[in-house]
């Protein structure tokens, strides 16, 4: 195995292959080199990241190495090229004033994941972007409830929920069968280098994403998602909150320095005069904040957690957002052209 | 024939509310005018051309006492809050009803209930069960988790509960409900604060109270998530399952083993503070969730039967380790210690066993040693906050 390519190139796919850019101490990097490329891949958390980019010189193989002696190495260097080989059990990156061998891991050992190849359908750039708008409503990874750990994609809606909150947006030309891709894989989607042209290749229990060099293969969350129509209260209002929602944004960032002590990360919103909300939160051992923004309520007041209500209206658009209080023993409910945002208030 | 006193002077759109009795058609009910006003009714003499009711007017207190069999009938009607006693006559052909009103001294003897003559218990428990919604209705109207625990207090008279055997129980169910949260969330900890999302999951409220034994409704603080699942649901889901498991000593083992040590010592201290209150508790859960809720009765029996289960497969809540560390301070006048683990870096202090240290005994302080100590964990608060207590066991001078 024997290639010659840009170091730059090679720096740029080592961090679009790992979370946050940076491989962990006991992270596994594959390193295929094809007839006029390298593909390097990444397999962690069920998801198989492959990188593939440009290399002349090539001699066809693979290894498997360690990825932090790679990632290290590469990095700290100031060459324009980067040349690879594999001599016996080393494998060996140099840049012409020095190198670096390193023993190779067994090949037999790597997972046998591979991407989906055949027929794609086309996520276009607004679709994908619309997966980064509800990922805030995704569960935790510490959540015990694996279907709430994704975003539900399908029958015409993107949609995620931690059953506390919830995010929806309209999609109209997805297909019916609805799919739950893992929040992690969405995390790499949303970093695909060119995002108008996302293929997505799907088969039962699993889903390849690609864009560019970049692609992405994930097993699917298995398990029949909730009904989250029924979620949403019917009927007329019966109490508003409503605001600039830039100014309730910026009024929700600048609560921080209490908000993050206060119990349960509380906010309470009441209102100021007529044509002001105040909105105040208080941590017991460290004092209290209040924030005033324009805004109306029809409420004397309520309360809801800072970051799913700052969450929830970061990820709108619309000028003005307003909260639909319809029955005061269930979500409130806030519309916008194509997106539907529900939040469950913190009983005072 | 039961014929209301509709449109007379005793009001108008009466609603029957409840039969207490009945023999051939009602006998003893309760009904209400439209202006709110309750009336205890009695049939006392029925023929052919005639039934005659009497009808005494009476507070919602005064429901309550004669519900729970804490008034007899016959004072209700012998001490009338308002003085008098109506007689209504209603013929059983044409309809009509005529009213005349008595003072009490003027009812013949022979129409009042006999002395002493309550409703029976039985019935009471009806009349709870008929006049309280279900418990999973009302969870469900809530969109709350909902509790309700009828205790029934030796010898104390009913509806009332001594304040300190209750509250110990409320703290008790509070702070297993917080447990069991803090164990279906996966992080399940021996001791140690719970975090605030399981405090604020598994905070119960007391919504009323009601009549009958002394009976507590408590609702979940904050109401279920968007698909009626809640922390609280969780939590309640396995607290009904230690009560449906009862004394067989396997079940519980195994719910211990699942929910972890905290749960179980949570739980102990719950059936505990029933037992030392000698309180046999009804226990209803409605839950939002469909399919979830329990209804569990233990009598005192049953509560002595699971806490000797519990103590056979329980975790202990004593443990005993060893420390290596620099002796800081030790006072054995006022049995006081404190030591410097090396390993973990951490101080630790606590009481002197008196049966094991002497006052003439003579440490070393800074000098380093192997310590014995005894950890207790002591349930205690509301806060979430768990008490441990170490007793030094023993000291060895380290060379």
């Amino acid at each position: 195995m024997r290639a010659l390519s840009s170091r730059s190139e090679f720096v740029v796919a080592l961090r679009s292959i790992y979370l946050d850019g940076e491989a962990s101490v006991t992270s596994r990097l594959r390193i295929d080199v094809q007839t006029d490329g390298i593909t390097l891949s990444a397999f962690e958390k069920e998801l198989l990241r492959t990188c593939t980019f440009p290399a002349r010189d090539t001699e066809l193989g693979s290894v498997v190495v360690p990825s932090r002696a790679v990632t290290e190495y590469v990095r700290n260097e100031d060459s324009q090229d980067l040349l690879l080989a594999e001599t016996d059990l080393e494998f060996e990156l140099s840049t012409g004033r020095s190198r670096i061998a390193l023993r190779t891991l067994s090949l037999i050992d790597w997972p046998a994941v591979t991407h989906l190849s055949g027929s794609a359908s086309f996520w276009d750039e607004t679709t994908v972007r619309n997966l980064g708008r509800v990922m805030h409503a995704v569960a935790p990874d510490t959540d015990s409830r694996e279907i709430f750990k994704g975003v539900a994609v399908g029958n015409g809606w993107i949609v995620a929920t931690d059953s506390q909150r919830l995010a929806a947006v309209e999609a109209g030309h997805l297909p019916d069968e609805v799919i739950i891709v893992p929040r992690l894989a969405i995390r790499f989607v949303l970093g695909l280098s060119d995002l108008s042209s996302c293929e997505a290749r799907l088969a039962p229990g699993k889903a390849t994403f690609s864009a560019g060099r970049l692609a992405v293969t994930t097993s699917l969350i298995q398990g029949v998602y909730p009904n989250w129509r029924e979620a949403i209260p019917e009927g007329e209002e019966t109490g508003y909150v409503e605001a600039k929602r830039e100014e309730l944004v910026i009024a929700l960032r600048r609560l921080g320095p209490i908000g993050a002590y206060a119990k349960n990360k509380l906010v309470r919103i009441q209102p100021k005069g007529t044509e002001q909300l105040l909105l105040t939160s208080r941590a017991p051992d460290l004092g209290y904040q209040e924030e005033s923004i324009s805004g109306q309520t029809s409420l004397k007041e309520i309360g809801f957690r800072i970051p799913s209500l700052r969450e929830l209206a970061e990820n709108m658009e619309s000028e003005i957002i307003r909260l639909h209080v319809i029955d005061p023993n269930r979500a409130v409910v806030t519309r916008e052209e194509r997106f539907v945002g529900l939040v469950m208030p913190i009983r005072l | 024939m039961l014929v209301l006193p509709d449109g007379t002077q005793l009001g108008k759109e009466f609603r029957l509310l409840d039969v207490y009795e009945s023999y051939d058609g009602p006998r003893l009910i309760l009904c209400q005018n439209t202006a709110g006003q309750l009336f205890l009714g009695l049939s006392v003499e029925e023929t052919h051309e005639e039934h005659v009711w009497l009808y005494v007017a009476i507070s919602e207190e005064r429901r309550r006492q004669i519900e729970n069999g804490a008034m007899d009938l016959r004072t209700v009607f012998v001490t009338p809050e308002d003085t008098f006693v109506y007689e209504v006559r209603s013929a059983t052909t044409a309809g009509e009803i005529s009213i005349s009103l008595h003072r009490p001294d003027e009812l013949q003897d022979v129409h009042l209930p006999v002395a002493d003559e309550r409703l029976p218990q039985l019935l009471v428990a009806q009349i709870l069960e008929e006049s309280l919604d279900t418990v999973a209705r009302v969870a469900t109207q809530r969109r709350r988790e909902t509790v309700r625990l009828a205790l029934r207090f030796p010898d104390v008279p009913s509806p009332e509960a001594p304040s300190r055997s209750l509250g110990q129980i409320l703290s008790a169910l509070q702070e297993l409900v917080a447990a069991a949260a803090q164990a279906v969330m996966g992080e399940a900890t021996v001791r140690g604060r719970l975090s605030p999302e399981v405090l604020l999951g598994s905070e119960l409220r007391v919504v009323k109270t009601y009549a009958g034994s002394f009976g507590i409704e408590l609702s979940a603080a904050q109401l279920a998530g968007l698909f009626g699942d809640s922390l609280a649901s969780d939590a309640l889901d396995a607290v009904a399952r230690l009560l449906v498991a009862g004394s067989d000593a396997d079940s519980l083992s195994s719910l211990f083993e699942e929910l972890k040590p905290r749960v179980a010592a949570k739980y102990r201290y719950l059936i505990d503070s029933l037992f030392d209150a000698q309180a046999a508790v009804h226990f209803e859960w409605g839950s939002v969730v469909d399919g979830r809720g329990t209804v569990r009765d233990l009598s005192i029996d049953e509560l002595r039967l699971i806490g000797t289960a519990i103590s056979e497969v329980g975790p202990p809540l004593d443990t005993t380790y060893e420390v290596v560390g620099q002796l800081v301070a030790l006072n054995s006048r006022t049995g006081y210690f404190e030591l410097e683990d090396r390993t973990e870096r951490r101080r630790i202090s606590g009481r002197l066993d008196p049966s094991r240290f002497q006052e003439d005994q003579e440490y070393v302080v800074n000098a380093v040693y192997r310590a014995l100590v005894r950890e207790t964990v002591e349930v205690a608060g509301l806060t979430g906050e768990e008490k441990i207590s170490r007793t030094l066991l023993s000291l060895e001078l380290q060379n």
